[in-house]
């Protein structure tokens, strides 16, 4: 690890560009399989009203920046900034409604599939920054190849691109406190942490955490300094810039806020400082309320992320956790400092016994990228030990891709077994979904993998049938209709008592959904599903024709 | 140079195990399908079982439901240690293997309960033991003579359905009783579904039973219902020829705890159970209850 201020190498550079290009292309394309889960249905449809602002400037601009116009086309969906959602619903308008290039699932997520792609070349960037390109490579490849990450890649929701945003924060503040750095990368960490908060909220921790790392690191040479002046001088201009960037950003890209801005984002506050808890099946306890297990954050990723990748990770993490303790390498102090935080702070967070812990592992994403680089590390390490001590020498290098390869490998065969059911990914630890079922964790969310079934359902359902898609939501059934994955004539049903088929999703906490269907279509034999490796995820039961 | 020299070392040794394990992670993930059943074991599996679809089928692991798409038989998935396994006389296991269950308990606990299987039968991946034992059943199951009964609710009649298998009250229409199988504890129970509307009590009047010494019940609050425990609780009252004689209290929890009801004398009797509650929201009350043979234990 050492601090290099020097621009990036041209092979850098075109690794970044080559990255977040074939990372876009393979998304598109990836995408297709992937279902709709329940909050990318409510983004969609946000996304639409919030693109329909655009009549409202066609037809009077100034009656479009009204109070009435902007509450009424913003208030869908308060709860989260409007940023990504202008973005999904005007690509829909642009590419869909307008060119017709592409379908609608596709036009809402290309947004989305952009800042995944931002987010390989980011982390590259930022890995290549701090310890070479293998190192960039390997957290950028590493990142996309832990089958939950790669689902979460796909959809047109927040997880994603605020993991996006954070990198890009991290990397513009570390080339901002670079000797003879340009002013530029402060802007641009301004700007990054704007777009971030612009995003989801939960990069609002980013700034105090990068406040402690210049403290813990810089803090003691500044407070040396002779005078007031020169101590506010040393402070960082990247702190300022994101104190003033973030929320103007946030502001101009959020209509909503435009008028009662104080109550409204004391509203947005109060609505994520009180979020409910969704129900978690965790080693056989459905936990429904705090506190929540210490542990889980920690289990669940020891569970989900590829072990070949999750050793290097773990090695790195404990590794330079012992460093630091030890002060061992000062000159490398700075940049392990800021992998240290960034790599724990969001896992650490949800740790906390009365944070919310639903949505698998999407809430500590911003967490992986510094892991990854840290694993990568300790692969340049490995390779480094057999011949000189420095990467340049060739043997090194050609050995760190030949065990960044060998690494690789069952992580893409991870993540393409589980393609597109990313939900239900467990590692080899945990025994792949089987074992995973039997320890009593999780078995799915989102209810996304219900397109298993949706050809069968084409073909077998009697016309005109009601289906009670249960955890499906009704905006999700609409698109797959739209988008011809469901027959046009089959029709959506409330609940399993008025339905002539049920689509179970299995769900721990909901299994007395499945047992109403049994009495209700007065069946208890499936007719198909979705069986992972053997353990149930998407059920379908008929009413029997007698 | 010595540390330096056993860095080295060290860390030549963990290129070998970061390796080391991606080959092994590799192999686990090509090789895992061989553990897995295959259709053809399946096959097996199920002309084994369509000899008899009367014999319900116990999975174990409990995950392992599959079978389910490809029998009539009733298939049941409960931990080996509950108490309804013992009710069903004789059933066969059907194991599949997987990482982290413990196969081998359940077992030890199934032959504990039941004695050693007698017969065992091996279908590729899959294994298939046959348990029978002796189950003494209940002298009466109420919820088999839904049919016989009259539910009346504040008074008024509520009309059995052409099959007699449901009794709609006229308040809403979640107000009805009905045998359902609902989720308690996260598992299937069948019970008799009496969701009581404030003000009015549900009753359910069963005539002619045989009463024995009690009457065991089994009720609660169907799952999620039972979660929210501001709600208001649930009473269940059992009068013998309109003789109050005993009940319980639902309260606003998960479970469907066992609670018996000593019965005075025997002979033909007119049992009623009367639901109420104090706010009807959310009150998906459930219920079992048997008369159990003399001298058997709950």
């Amino acid at each position: 690890m050492t601090e290099r201020p020097r621009p990036h190498s041209k092979l850098e550079r075109v690794l970044a560009v080559a990255l977040v290009f074939a990372t876009f292309l393979l998304l598109i394309f990836t995408q297709f399989e992937v279902g709709i889960p329940r909050d990318e249905a409510v983004y969609f449809e946000a996304g639409s009203r919030y693109a329909a602002w655009v009549d409202d400037w066609m037809s009077s601009p100034v009656g479009a920046i009204s109070r009435e116009s902007v509450s009424q086309r913003f208030e869908y969906n308060r709860e989260h900034p409007a940023l990504p959602k202008i973005l999904f619903g005007l690509s829909h308008r642009f590419f869909v409604e307008y060119l017709g290039w592409f379908n609608h699932i596709l036009g809402f997520r290309l947004p989305a599939l952009g800042f995944s792609a931002l987010l390989m070349g980011f982390t590259f960037l930022l890995g290549a920054r701090i310890a070479g390109p293998l190192v960039g490579l390997f957290a950028a490849l590493g990142m996309m190849l832990i089958p939950r990450h790669f689902f979460h890649f796909h959809l047109a929701c927040f997880d994603i691109p605020v993991t996006a945003a954070w990198v890009m924060t991290v990397y513009f503040y570390l080339r901002s406190l670079e000797e003879n750095a340009l002013k530029r990368w402060a802007v641009f960490s301004g700007l990054a942490f704007g777009l971030g908060i612009s995003i989801k909220h939960n990069i609002y921790f980013l700034p105090p955490l990068l406040v402690l790392h210049w403290l813990v690191v810089y803090g003691r040479d500044a407070w040396a300094m002779g005078t007031f002046k020169d101590r506010v001088k040393a402070i960082p201009l990247a702190f300022p810039c994101m104190a003033i960037l973030g929320p103007l950003l946030l502001f101009v890209s959020w209509p909503f806020l435009w008028y009662d801005t104080v109550d409204r984002f004391a509203w947005y506050v109060q609505f994520h400082a009180k979020h409910v808890h969704y129900s978690w099946e965790y080693f056989g306890q459905v936990l429904d309320t705090p506190p929540f297990p210490i542990a889980y954050p920690f289990i669940v990723t020891a569970l989900t992320v590829p072990v070949a990748l999750l050793l290097p990770m773990c090695i790195g993490l404990l590794q330079n956790i012992y460093w630091e303790l030890r002060r061992a390498f000062p000159q490398t102090r700075n940049v392990r400092i800021l992998l240290l935080f960034n790599a724990l702070f969001s896992l650490c967070l949800i740790a906390l016994p009365n944070v919310p812990i639903f949505g698998g592992m999407k809430h500590w994403l911003p967490s992986m990228p510094f892991l990854l680089i840290l694993g990568g590390l300790v692969v340049i390490q490995a390779a480094t030990s057999w011949t000189s001590c420095t990467l340049e020498d060739s043997r090194s290098s050609r050995l760190a891709i030949a065990i960044g390869i060998a690494i690789m490998v069952p992580s893409g065969l991870l993540t393409a077994r589980y393609h597109p059911y990313g939900t239900s990914a467990y590692n080899e630890l945990a025994g792949l979904t089987p074992g995973a079922a039997s320890l009593g964790m999780q078995r799915q969310y989102w209810s996304s993998s219900v397109t298993h079934v949706l050809p069968w359902l084409n073909e077998n359902a009697p016309k005109d049938t009601k289906v009670y898609f249960h955890e499906v939501m009704r905006a999700s059934f609409r698109w797959y209709k739209s988008e011809g994955l469901i027959r046009a004539d089959i029709r959506w049903a409330n609940d399993p008592a008025s339905s002539d088929i049920v689509v179970y999703q299995y769900h721990r906490e909901f299994r007395d959904h499945e047992f109403q269907a049994w009495t209700m279509l007065k069946t208890i034999r499936p007719v198909t599903g979705l069986y992972l490796d053997e353990v149930p995820q998407i059920i379908v039961y008929t009413r029997p024709v007698n | 140079m010595a540390d330096l020299a056993r860095l080295a070392w060290r860390d030549r040794f963990l290129t070998l195990i970061l390796i080391g394990v991606a080959i092994v992670t590799t192999l686990y993930q090509l090789t895992f399908r061989y553990f897995l059943p295959t259709n053809e074991d399946y096959s097996k599996v199920v002309e084994e079982l369509q000899k008899d679809s009367s014999i319900p089928v116990l999975v174990v692991p409990m995950w392992a439901e599959r079978i389910r798409t490809m029998v009539d038989n009733p298939v049941v998935a409960l931990p080996p240690e509950d108490r309804d396994i013992a009710a069903l006389g004789h059933f066969w296991a059907l194991v599949t293997p997987s990482p982290w269950s413990n196969v081998n308990g359940a077992l030890d606990i199934l032959s504990g309960r039941f004695g050693a299987p007698t017969i065992t039968l091996e279908h590729g991946n899959l294994t298939m033991l046959k348990y029978e034992f002796e189950v003494e059943r209940p002298k009466l199951r109420f919820l088999d003579h839904l049919a016989t009964t009259t539910v009346r609710q504040g008074g008024r009649i509520c009309p059995a359905t052409k099959d007699d298998t449901r009794h709609q009250c006229d308040r809403t229409w979640w107000n009805y009783v009905e045998v359902q199988v609902r989720e308690f504890d996260y598992l299937p129970r069948t019970c008799l579904w009496a969701h009581p509307v404030k003000g009015e009590p549900l009753s359910i009047s069963f005539p002619n039973i045989s009463i024995g010494e009690s009457i065991n019940v089994r009720a609660g609050m169907v799952g999620r219902s039972g979660l929210n425990k501001r709600l208001a609780p649930v009473e269940l009252r059992v009068d013998i020829d309109g003789v109050p004689t005993g009940g319980l209290i639902a309260p606003a929890r998960p479970g469907f705890p066992l609670t018996t009801i000593p019965t005075p004398g025997v002979g033909s009797k007119t049992v009623t159970f009367t639901v109420t509650t104090s706010n009807q929201a959310l009150r998906h009350f459930c219920f079992d209850a048997w008369i159990p043979q003399l001298g058997e234990a709950p």
